[in-house]
């Protein structure tokens, strides 16, 4: 820090008292740019990086170890917050002191992170069977309403229970007989029977998002209301030129308006649904043993346009959902 | 810190500045007054470090709930939120800077991008994450109730995803207040070139929001 005489224009090197001058770096605006353009690379380089090992792991089959992403990511991290402190916070520029109380504080961070961490990962070195998990805890059992089971559980339980409800049941119907219809038109090459194909599957992606299934269940009767909806869009393609794959829709709505719901409902299957739920939930990305990236955050934004290009995975995703649901078979029996 | 009283006069504000009795110039009050943030900022981090180390520890302890949650998650939300924290942050101190130098007009344009900045950064958390996520159950602790999740100890993953992201969305929320009372008093002529010790102190606040997002959004987002 520099000392210099008081000025008082505004474009001298900042003096900042009044009676004796206590000049401060005015850090310009070429070199904020400058690390605003390194910070944004280093965000890009971070999100590349995660993406290069996720691609490699699933077009490549090369396991990176753990560590190398969280190496990797972390010191892009500690970079980027370098230049924060350093320029934007101006630490490089500033009375030291502020450096100093600063790293005490990170040392003070690394000693409680590595205690805890000394403890929970080092009972092994004394007694064998203190190693491994501490407590086989967080599952959240015994919370009220969970009934003795983990959460997770409770939570597939409660769900599969609501689809065992009268009007949620009906709904999930006429969805599954659009998807059916779906189904039959995308068989053909036509572009017509294509679009109608896309038109229909996304119109029962949305149907059966859990947006709708679960944060707004319907109420009443729905089979009317769905057929009026089918053929308000084949009237919309038919006005959008699209007169062949109208047609198609019309005959959906036709077919949905034609269901026999007494004897569908006898035979649908609360555990068949749940699948077919899980696999729109998990968006057409599903990867082993989880859920996709995009999940269905971006379905709910988007709506009926977005679930069209994500339709077309959908075969796919039903067959192998990834879902344990085996706990939970036998308590849903008795929401049917 | 002394106040300025608006009165009539030919001087702008910021030059009839007197600062505070008990310090023997403005320097020493504006070092001070640095020193005390910088101090309080240290306590920030250690309250962020709390959430870190919960972080952690359940990471090592529960890999696989931890791979499943960060799989719910979209990286794109969090990456355009991580370009917004940052032009945000460069803006705050394209502000300091504008106010050093006396530019009023060009400071109170960055700080009012800066503020712009910071809504959208909430806008994009609530729209595409916490109220999607919500509604379907992906809820911390007791509250969960998403279907379709695998590992028994997904819940403990959201409890760490909120606490960590709502306390940080919280700063970003008192970091615009600030921001939003330095633009007024910009707009009164309170601050120039030998006084903005409010603005500073505003600014170093706001990086520190951005400074903990660099860290959340790879840990969260990223890490898999």
């Amino acid at each position: 820090m520099s000392h210099s005489a008081s000025t008082a224009s505004p474009h001298s090197a900042d003096s900042h008292g009044h009676e004796e001058g206590h000049s401060h770096h005015i850090v310009g605006p070429l070199t904020l740019r400058t690390i605003l353009a390194f910070l944004l690379m280093f965000t890009f380089l971070t999100v590349a990086f995660a993406e290069l090992e996720i691609y490699l792991e699933h077009a490549l089959h090369i396991a990176l170890p753990w560590w190398v992403n969280v190496i990797g990511a972390m010191s892009i991290a500690v970079v980027k917050s370098l230049l924060v402190m350093a320029y934007f916070m101006q630490l490089r520029y500033d009375n030291p002191i502020n450096t100093v109380a600063m790293l005490f504080c990170f040392f003070a961070l690394g000693l409680f992170l590595m205690f805890t961490g000394l403890d929970l990962f080092t009972r092994g070195w004394v007694y064998d069977f203190k190693s491994g998990p501490v407590v086989a805890g967080g599952t959240g059992k015994g919370v009220t309403g969970a009934n003795d089971q983990p959460m997770v559980t409770a939570a597939k339980v409660r769900f599969k229970e609501l689809l065992g409800e009268n009007d949620v049941r009906e709904w999930l119907i006429c969805a599954d007989t659009i998807r059916t219809a779906a189904e039959e038109a995308a068989e053909e090459k036509s572009a017509d029977s294509q679009a109608a194909a896309a038109a229909l599957n996304a119109h029962a992606d949305h149907m059966m998002d859990l947006h709708v299934v679960k944060a707004h269940p319907p109420h009443g009767p729905s089979q009317a209301l769905v057929a009026r909806e089918l053929e308000q869009l084949a009237s919309n393609m038919r006005s959008g030129g699209k007169a062949g794959a109208a047609d198609i829709i019309a005959n959906a709505s036709k077919a949905v308006g034609a269901i026999n719901l007494t004897q569908a409902k006898a035979t649908y299957s609360v555990e068949a649904t749940f699948e077919k739920l899980a696999a729109v939930a998990h968006g057409g990305h599903h990867e082993e043993g989880g859920a996709s990236s995009t999940g269905d955050v971006s379905r709910a934004q988007t709506g009926l346009s977005g679930a069209l290009d994500a339709s077309g995975h959908h075969h796919k995703v039903a067959e192998h959902s990834g879902v344990d649901n085996s706990a939970a078979n036998e308590h849903s029996e008795g929401g049917k | 810190m002394s106040t300025i009283t608006p009165s009539s006069g030919a001087k702008p504000l910021w030059q009839r500045y007197k600062h505070a009795a008990h310090f023997k110039n403005a320097a020493e009050e504006f070092d001070a007054c640095k020193l005390g943030f910088w101090l309080f900022l240290t306590t920030e981090v250690l309250l962020f470090g709390g959430i870190f180390c919960a972080y952690f520890i359940f990471r090592s302890m529960y890999p696989g709930a931890w791979r499943e949650g960060s799989h719910l998650l979209d990286w794109r939300f969090g990456g355009a939120n991580t370009v917004v924290l940052l032009i945000s942050s460069y803006t705050m101190a394209a502000s300091i800077y504008s106010i050093q130098t006396n530019q009023q007009a060009r400071a109170k344009l960055n700080l009012i991008i800066t503020l712009i900045c910071g809504a959208l950064f909430l806008f994009i958390k609530l729209t595409y994450e916490y109220i999607p996520k919500w509604s379907v159950g992906k809820r911390p602790g007791s509250l969960f109730d998403y279907p379709f999740a695998s590992d028994p100890q997904l819940p403990l993953w959201w409890s760490v995803y909120y606490c960590g992201t709502a306390i940080h969305a919280l700063h970003v929320v008192i970091g615009m207040v600030l921001i939003a009372r330095v633009l007024y008093r910009v707009n009164k002529g309170y601050y120039g070139p030998t006084h903005y010790t409010m603005v500073e102190v505003t600014g170093l606040y706001w990086h520190l929001v951005d400074l903990i997002w660099i860290f959340l959004f790879p840990l969260l987002y990223l890490i898999n």
